[in-house]
Order: structure tokens, then sequence, then C-alpha cells
């Protein structure tokens, strides 16, 4: 780590210059040139100003090797020199992921702007004319420096920001079924499962969970949290958390919503919701009881009737917004080989919501035409196929799919 | 989303153009500071130009439905075509706000 590169505690509020200028002066400054005159001139003028840790090259090829060395904060060097010269010395430091965001400050007598642009076009991040005047040397370095150092600082806080969402996302990714869970619940009801996942910008919205009510009911459920980000992320957290309590029971997917509303109203400000769609599987009855609380247009596909997919259209309150909300429930037929596909709006809003790949109307003739009748998981491989083939950019919103198939019933 | 505003009598009316997102949440907080700050006594959001919302944008409705009940103006919701009618369909959003066609 370079001089300038040290521990901190960042905060954008304080002035740079309260920020510890000091360290400025602590910044190693490689001084390149074929005139010892002309270095010791450079020397003095820094050491004057407080700069105490210097190096000297005598040319370019003695500058990179000094670079590789000693990792230097700033490099002060001529242009015209023997063995390697200042045009070259700037595109190798450049080139190098280690030395390539050094500034480069060139001293140069070629007043022509074509050689000053050539200089810039190598490298140099900034020009001193010569003859050199130490107020124009010291307040190019400090000004440098001073950027660099900002340019750390705020790297550093990147970082720091990244590692913190890397966590985040790990967690958030722990409330969904686990793959495990989801092979307990296929070893235990005549089901398939398959299930993708992605946030659009580090944390998401969505949220989604299957689990078993008793022997002959499953229930599941995918929710989508208003906004994006970390605000959504955490009232994933929250819900998760609820659900998770067990004070509300599962009696039908009605009053469950209605449960769960009642909770998000005490919770949310104003202006936040989450759109739900609940469906309770009965195995022995071959039933799908569902509610919906604007949940986009989910797909079902009856496995006996065999007329393909059907777009579930039933309106409802999206959780959170009135405590007096009411949810109703609907019944369909769920019998062997029957289909439930699920997903957040952003399937049928990338790659912008009035030109989407899927429109609700395409997503289901897709489903019909790629269902092969035995894979949950090759049918929503073809389904993010299609959408990376035609908007290969990400979504914009989180992206959640999740497709139960009900197959044959076992002896 | 861009807005057009106009104030005729005590009416405020706001058109609501192009898509609203989560990145316009800024300006339309503006506009309601606005509106309330205004001598309005009823404000009409027009939607006939709005061609698309995401779920934030739902939610900005019920911030504007808040803010009228505590500044005591009024909310109609005007003229929602296509993409954004059909989510106000869904979410039942005509059961919390005043929607005309």
């Amino acid at each position: 780590m370079s001089a300038l590169g040290q521990s901190f505690v960042f905060d954008p509020r304080t002035p740079f210059d309260e920020r510890g200028a000091g360290d400025v002066k602590e910044a190693r400054i490689l001084i390149i040139d074929d005139s010892v005159a002309v270095r010791r001139a450079i020397d003095a003028y820094l050491r004057t100003d407080g700069f105490l840790n210097l190096a000297h090259a005598r040319d370019g090829a003695e500058g990179l090797q000094v670079v590789e060395t000693w990792h230097p904060d700033l490099i002060i060097t001529d242009l015209t020199m023997p063995n390697l010269d200042g045009f070259e010395l700037c595109r190798r430091v450049r080139s190098d992921a280690e030395s390539s965001d050094i500034p480069i400050l060139v001293q140069t007598g070629m007043n022509k702007s074509v050689h000053r642009a050539e200089a810039f076009s190598a490298g140099a991040t900034d020009l001193i004319t010569k003859p050199i005047s130490s107020g124009e040397l010291l307040g190019r370095v400090r000004v440098h420096l001073e950027h660099r150092k900002l340019i750390e600082r705020l790297s550093e806080f990147q970082r720091h920001i990244s590692q913190e969402l890397d966590q985040a996302r790990a967690m958030q990714r722990s409330l969904l079924p686990a793959d495990d869970a989801m092979h307990h619940l296929e070893a235990r009801f005549p089901i398939a499962l398959a299930s993708y996942y992605e946030a659009s910008i580090g944390l998401g919205g969505d949220i989604w969970d299957v689990r078993a009510l008793d022997d002959n009911r499953l229930m599941i459920f995918s929710a989508d949290f208003s906004g994006h980000g970390v605000g959504a992320a955490l009232n994933t957290f929250r819900l998760h958390s609820f659900i998770l309590g067990g004070s509300l029971r599962v009696d039908d997917a009605a009053s469950w919503l209605a449960g769960l509303n009642r909770f998000l109203c005490d919770v949310f400000p104003v202006g936040q919701f989450a759109t739900m769609f609940c469906g309770i599987i009965d195995f022995a009855a071959s039933t799908l009881q569902y509610a919906s609380a604007a949940a986009p247009w989910q797909m079902v596909r009856d496995g006996e009737a065999d007329g393909g997919f059907e777009i579930i259209a039933d309106p409802g309150f999206p959780l959170g917004l009135s405590r007096e909300a009411t949810y109703e429930n609907h019944m369909r037929r769920f019998g062997p080989d029957s289909v439930l596909f699920l997903y957040s709006d952003a399937l049928i809003e990338t790659p912008d919501m009035l030109n989407p790949v899927f429109s609700i109307e395409r997503l289901r003739a897709f489903l019909d035409a790629h269902w092969d009748k035995t894979s949950p998981a090759a049918i929503q491989r073809a389904v993010l196929e299609e959408l990376n083939r035609v908007a290969p950019e990400k979504p914009s919103d989180d992206l959640t799919i999740v497709t139960l198939h009900r197959v044959g019933d076992r002896p | 989303m861009r807005v057009e505003t106009t104030i005729n009598a005590d009416i405020f009316e706001a058109m609501l153009i192009d898509q609203m997102l989560f990145s316009d949440h800024g300006a339309f907080r503006s506009l309601l500071k606005e509106i309330s700050q205004s001598d309005a006594k009823k404000c009409i959001f027009n939607l006939s130009g709005l061609k698309s919302i995401d779920s934030s944008g739902l939610g900005m409705f019920m911030i504007a439905l808040d803010e009228a009940r505590k500044s005591e103006w009024t909310l109609t919701i005007k003229s929602p075509q296509g993409h954004v009618k059909s989510l106000l369909v869904l979410g039942r959003f005509d059961k919390l706000l005043n929607i005309e066609a």
C-alpha cells in the first residue's frame, strides 16, 4: 500500500483539507531527468516545501525500475532522455495495471500544441513548462496528490460498500428455498421445482417460498416489494421474519394474504407496498386454491385438460396499502401434469415496459410452445435464453421465476 | 417522467407524460409540494400521455393521496391508458383512488 493509501473512516461531508492534508507531504515522488542539475533543483523545491520521500532516476528505463520497486504516488519526468524517453515512459506506466493511475507531471520545453497533445496522448496527467518555477511545480504537485488521495478514499469507500453488499446479497439469497429443501419437497410430494432469482442492482425486493402445510397440501408464494435496492431488500427480511415467526396461520390463501396485509400496513411508510401471489395445492383434491395481491399475470396449466397455459388475471389489492383490503380465494383444477409458472414483473417489462421481450400473451404462447411436459428447469432455461437473446442487458428490476410441475401421482 | 401543469381557478392539473419510474420519486415529491403550496382545492393527474408505470410509480399515487388528505385537497386520476390502466385495475386502485376514465 502506498503512503497515501492508509486506512480511514470516510465521511464525505468533511472538507478534504480537514482530512489530514499532511498525508500529502508523505507521498513518494519520483523525479526522472537526465540532468543532475534539474533533478537537484526539483528535489530542493520539494524538500523546502516538506516533501521528503523522494527518489531520482536518470532516464525512463531507470525510472520504470523505480516505479516497479518503489511504487511512487507521483512522477515528475522530462520528455527528452536517453534509453527511454518520457513519452514511452508514460505509455508503459499507463499500460501496467499496477501503475496506471499514478499521476505523471511532464516537464516540457516544447511549446507547440502538437507536442503537448502528444504528451497527453502518451499518458501525461499534466504539463509543467520549462524553466520550472517552484510555485507552479509545488502547486501542481499538491493538486495531483490531493486528487489521487481523494480517488483512493473513494475507491476504498466503494470497495467497502461492495463488500457489505456482497454480504447482504448472500443473506438475502438465504431467505429463498435452498436446493436441499426443494429436493426434500420433491421427494415428499409429486412435484418438480425450478427457480431463478437475479437482483437488478445488488439487492432486490423479490422473495418466494414453498412449504408443506400437511401431508396433502403445499403452499407456494411469490412476492415483489415496490422499489429497488436496499429499501426493498429490507422489506423482504421483514416479511420473511414475520412469516417465520408463525403468528399467522395458513387457513386459506386469501386470509393469509389479509393477515400479511395488516402486518405490512403497520410497518410500511406511505407509498410502499408489495404484490404477492399465494397458491395452496391440495394433492388429494387435485386443486389449486390461490389469491392474488396485484401480482402480475401468473400462468397455470391444467395437465388433464391439456388446453395449454392460461393467464391468471384476478385482481387484488397490493399488500400494505389499506388495512381494510380483503382478498378472494379462487380455485382451479390442478391434477397430474399441471404446471404453475410464477414470475416477477421484470419478466414482462424487459427491456422496457412498452416493448417487452415477453408481453403477457407472448409469454403464454412461448410457454405453450416450449413446455416439454417433463422439466420445469428446461422451460425456465428456454425463457431465460429467449430473454437474454432479445435483450442481453440486465433487467432493470429484480427477476424471479419459479416453476412447479405436478408430476404423475406416485402409487 | 415529464410534467406539464396548469392552474385554473382552484384546480391544479398535472399531465404526467411518458413513464413514471423509481427515478421519478424526487420530481414527484416536488410536484406534490408545489400543489400543496398553491391554493388549489382539487388536483387532477391526467394520465392520458402516460405510457407506462412501475410499482414505485403506483406507490407515488398513494403518497399523493396521503398528501391530499393532509393538505386538504382532493385527488383525481384521469384517463389512464393501456399498460397503466391494466396495472391500476390489477391492483384495484380504483377502490383507493378516484379514477375517471
